[in-house]
């Protein structure tokens, strides 16, 4: 373990001097005027910001990391997917196209307001629940998935407007001058000592809600302050230099997996192996200068070489054992589950007749069940209906085996791994059809289902090391699409149309062959019923009662990646059904395995269809993806539904 | 929190979800220099982006339906279309039944669009043309396919008046270029993204197209993308090496607050066109357009270097005449 981690810190300590000598040698000036405005301006406005920052900024994200799992006691936990950049992100581009003036008075406090408004939400919707974890990771993670949506669609119209956003989103730590710097280090500066004067308390947070209470310490307002400083932190940096991914998971991860074990010992590691990641890659990429004229920009290469880092390092040390998560007392569950099934049939079979006759053409609102119209409207709504199904089913599957309400098909890394490669795809071949962009989704999705099987297998596919494997190809993905979207190329708003999950492309044979793939996968996986009962139980009652947990997680593994890449050539990888349908099929009240499933498959076809009319009928003839409207309709029934239970 | 609070924040979310997207866009209003707007002839072609549909009312035709219309009249605005044309809604996505209720004779699109269109083959022909790329000469390029477009409305008279128009106003600016100085200055075409990042055109591009034809040096050597820039750091563009009489033209819109904070900046007083005052600011133009569209930045550019390099011709000789005048005051 110690080893390990002097050999991390050791290794790039060593890396970043080596390249702060390869920029400063060839300057050739005299030692004390390395900084002097006058001698060396480039280095005095540019190179010296750039590296203090990054150091900085590092740092805070690797501290607010460890805040966040402290409170939260999950280690897929950071202010980044809760909702702070997105939120940043998404009030930044409203302010751009709504109220453009407002960014006169500075970009960096609209970022921070956003990401404030976001955290705000999910405190709303966790407050009347003490702010217990599970809640507030839950809730977190709709905030996230609904700015993320309400982004895209901004993006997807207004491309030509937000192409400046776009570099900002891809995290790019150029310096301008000190001016950044200045607005972000005394701000830092308090948050640190707050949260010293905090630190005894915040230890507290490993323990359980009743011995907390007992030590005389308020449950509610602990959080709320843990939380409060994690946000604020992440918000400064993210406001000043952009989106900069997956160091406010890495850095405490990799902390942890070198052996820091108490909250001390990971508030310093986690910074300083943050720090020190952050400057790396930059200064790697400096170095590397700019050799095809394309903007590469730090906070995407951070996650796209933090991720392959973090899997490298995932099957070579042990993770600590996960806490049991605490479980709902009152789950509902509705007493005649058959009855709602009908219902639900009932309502979804309603559902798709809207969805075929009544809509807009260039006279206005008809009722138009003619062949033509038909034509084209069928094999959408299939194709939407098949593909919500399917992620359903993934997604009660995942959500059962792993005991994790955070686990959705598209966190497992499959759906990213299809979307990666369709993006490089149509960036890299010029005559592409839609015939080998199935392929290469396909490819993709082996890929990733090849990795995580390779990686998980000498651990009997534990769920935590599962999710970690899949949140660092999402990562790896998310920091390739900023990458590509900085550079403003047109095709862009290809890559986004294809990947904000429209129907658009689907052609009848697709959707036919989707449907029936959708409805055997249904028969099969109520076959697997008995399995999803017992697995939330736990491995060792699962053990107990007969079932080989690793064959069992295995199979069940593979499903879920046929289901998914199935589904994401359909529907795309960001519609998040996956993770929203299993959760409000629970919410009315279905709980027991096969209910469930059945259950969550209806919700999600019936979700999936009004989502694709409401697409194409909402801004006619705008199409909203389907996809995209799935999350905003979804993510609203969920943010409710937590407030009701 | 209460049901009504909650109902108020259901709403306010509701209204977030499906009016964000339609509200106009604020951008800096594109100045039009050409207020002509004759009468178009009406066609059964839509075209599905707005290079394509430039060329056509270029021509003098009127296309069926464009692609995101409300986009074109922000970022292109001219040459104007007129209302009755209509909107097909995203330019990668057109709506398909509204294409089969218009039933168009012919469907136009860049030959990037067409791997992902195979579902609207039913509906018309396809005319697929490759526009900007790595490999093509764009002046070339861009003249077959406005004879190409005319072809589909059977009058290539109208391509050869375009096209000569085009060639006439090279014409007259490299006249006028001449007259106003004897050497050309080099030239380095910027628009910025935000405080810290521009985009630079060079080679493959609209703007270059014109640079080579009035005889402009542009100073930017580092690889361009297909469609002609590159994306580049401000501290990327200080390392470079500028001569001194570098012009640097910066094309709206530019951000709101970028102005202010490149006044703070050392950074950007780095520069030496910054430092010998030769910035031009000129108007935005559409950088992946047609031919109107390099006609456009043709007047626009060569006003502003006119005007550039007459200022600063005149300013040298009034130096010039009063040190005369003072060293014969002296005498």
């Amino acid at each position: 373990m110690k080893r390990h981690r002097w050999l991390l810190n050791g290794g790039l300590l060593l890396s970043l001097l080596l390249l702060i000598a390869h920029a400063l040698v060839p300057s050739q000036a005299p030692l004390d005027s390395l900084w002097s405005a006058q001698a060396a301006p480039l280095l005095h406005y540019s190179w010296w910001p750039r590296l203090f920052m990054a150091l900085l900024v590092g740092g805070s994200l690797g501290i607010a990391g460890v805040l966040m799992q402290q409170v939260l006691r999950n280690p897929l936990a950071t202010p980044l997917t809760l909702g702070v950049s997105s939120g940043a992100s998404l009030a930044l581009m409203s302010t751009t196209l709504m109220a453009p003036s407002l960014l006169l008075m500075g970009r960096e406090w609209i970022a921070t307001l956003g990401g404030f408004v976001a955290m705000g939400l999910v405190m709303m919707l966790a407050w009347r629940r003490q702010l217990a974890p599970v809640v507030v990771v839950l809730a977190g993670l709709v905030v996230n998935l609904y700015t993320g949506a309400l982004g895209l669609v901004l993006l997807l119209f207004n491309q030509e407007a937000l192409s400046g956003m776009m570099v900002w989103g891809a995290g790019s730590m150029a310096q301008n001058g000190w001016h950044d710097l200045n607005f972000l280090w005394p701000r830092l500066l308090g948050a640190g000592l707050v949260m010293l004067l905090l630190y005894r308390a915040l230890n507290l947070l490993e323990l359980d809600d009743a011995s907390i209470k007992s030590l005389g310490v308020p449950v509610r307002p602990l959080r709320l302050a843990g939380l409060g400083l994690a946000v604020f932190i992440t918000a400064c940096s993210v406001s000043v230099v952009g989106v900069i991914g997956f160091v406010g998971l890495a850095a405490p991860a990799l902390a942890r997996l070198t052996g820091a074990r108490t909250l001390a010992q990971r508030l310093w590691q986690a910074p300083l192996i943050g720090a020190l990641l952050l400057a790396v890659t930059d200064q790697l990429l400096q170095a590397l200068g700019n050799l095809t004229g394309q903007l590469i920009a730090t906070g995407a290469v951070t996650a796209m070489i933090g991720a392959p880092l973090l899997l490298w390092l995932l099957p070579r040390l042990s993770l600590p054992a996960s806490r049991p998560t605490s479980r709902e007392a009152n789950e509902y569950r509705h007493p005649h589950p058959l009855r709602l099934h009908v219902v639900m049939l009932i309502l979804l079979i309603m559902a798709m007749v809207l969805a075929l006759g009544w809509g807009q053409l260039t006279a206005g609102w008809q009722w138009s069940l003619t062949s033509e119209a038909l034509t084209w409207r069928w094999p959408r709504m299939l194709g939407a209906a098949a593909g919500g199904v399917l992620l359903a089913l993934a997604g009660t599957l995942i959500q059962r085996m792993t005991a994790n309400p955070m686990a959705s098909p598209e966190v497992l890394g499959i759906s990213s791994g299809s979307a990666m490669g369709l993006m490089l795809t149509i960036l890299f071949w010029r005559g592409a059809t839609t015939g080998s962009l199935i392929l290469a989704g396909t490819l993709g999705a082996l890929i990733a289902l090849g990795l995580l099987v390779i990686l998980n297998r000498r651990h009997d596919f534990q769920p935590a090391r599962l999710l970690l494997t899949g949140v660092a190809m999402a990562a790896l993905f998310d920091g390739l699409r900023s990458l590509i979207l900085a550079n403003g190329d047109p095709r862009g708003q290809q890559i986004l149309a294809w990947i904000s999950g429209s129907t658009y492309y689907l052609s009848p044979t697709s959707a036919i062959t989707a449907a029936v793939l959708a409805i055997c996968m249904l028969g099969l996986t109520l076959l697997l019923s008995r399995w999803l009962d017992i697995m939330p139980l736990g491995s060792a009652t699962a053990s107990a009662l007969g079932i080989g947990m690793t064959q069992a997680r295995l199979a069940l593994l593979l499903l879920v990646a046929l289901l998914t890449a199935i589904a994401t050539l359909m529907v795309g990888p960001l519609s998040f059904v996956g993770l929203l349908a299993p959760h409000m099929a629970r919410l009315v009240g279905w709980s027991r395995g096969r209910d469930h499933l059945l259950g969550a498959a209806l919700m999600g076809a019936a979700l999936m269809v009004v989502a694709d009319w409401l697409g194409r009928q909402l801004l006619f003839p705008q199409e909203l993806p389907a996809g995209i409207v799935a999350t905003l309709i979804g993510g609203l029934y969920f943010m409710w539904g937590l407030r009701r239970h | 929190m209460t049901y009504r609070s909650y109902r108020f924040i259901t709403r306010l979310l509701c209204w977030l979800i499906f009016s964000l997207p339609i509200n106009a866009v604020a951008a800096e209003a594109l100045a039009p220099t050409d207020t002509t707007n004759t009468q178009l002839k009406p066609t059964r072609l839509v075209a599905l982006n707005w290079t394509l549909a430039e060329t056509m009312i270029g021509l003098g035709y009127q296309p069926l339906g464009v692609g995101n219309l409300r986009g074109y009249r922000q970022w292109v605005a001219e040459p104007k279309i007129p209302e009755q044309v209509h909107d097909l809604g995203l330019r990668i996505q057109p709506n398909m039944e509204l294409l089969t209720t218009l039933n168009p004779e012919y469907i136009l699109m860049p030959a990037f669009y067409e791997p992902m269109l195979d579902r609207l083959r039913p509906v018309a022909p396809f005319k697929v043309y490759q526009l900007y790329s790595t490999e093509t000469d764009l002046w070339h390029r861009l003249q077959s396919v406005t004879r190409d477009v005319a072809e589909l409305v059977d009058d290539q008279r109208a391509a050869d008046r375009l096209i000569n128009e085009t060639e006439a106003t090279f014409q007259h600016w490299r006249q006028q270029l001449n007259q106003a100085a004897s050497n050309r200055p080099p030239v380095m075409i910027v628009q910025f993204m935000d405080a810290r990042h521009m985009r630079v055109f060079a080679e493959h591009g609209l703007y270059q197209l014109v640079c080579d034809q009035l005889g402009l040096r542009n100073v930017w050597d580092v690889p361009t993308n297909g469609w002609g820039f590159s994306m580049a750091s401000i501290d990327e563009v200080v390392q470079k090496p500028l001569p001194a009489d570098t012009r640097l033209i910066i094309v709206e819109p530019m951000p709101l607050g970028v102005r202010e904070r490149l006044q703070q900046s050392g950074l950007w007083q780095l520069l030496p066109p910054v430092q010998h005052h030769h910035v031009l600011n000129i108007p935005a133009v559409w950088s992946f357009g047609s031919l109107p569209s390099v006609q456009r930045f043709t007047r626009l550019l060569g006003t502003a270097l006119v005007n550039d390099l007459t200022s600063k011709h005149n300013q040298a000789t009034t130096t010039a005449l009063n040190r005369s005048i003072t060293s014969s005051t002296h005498e």
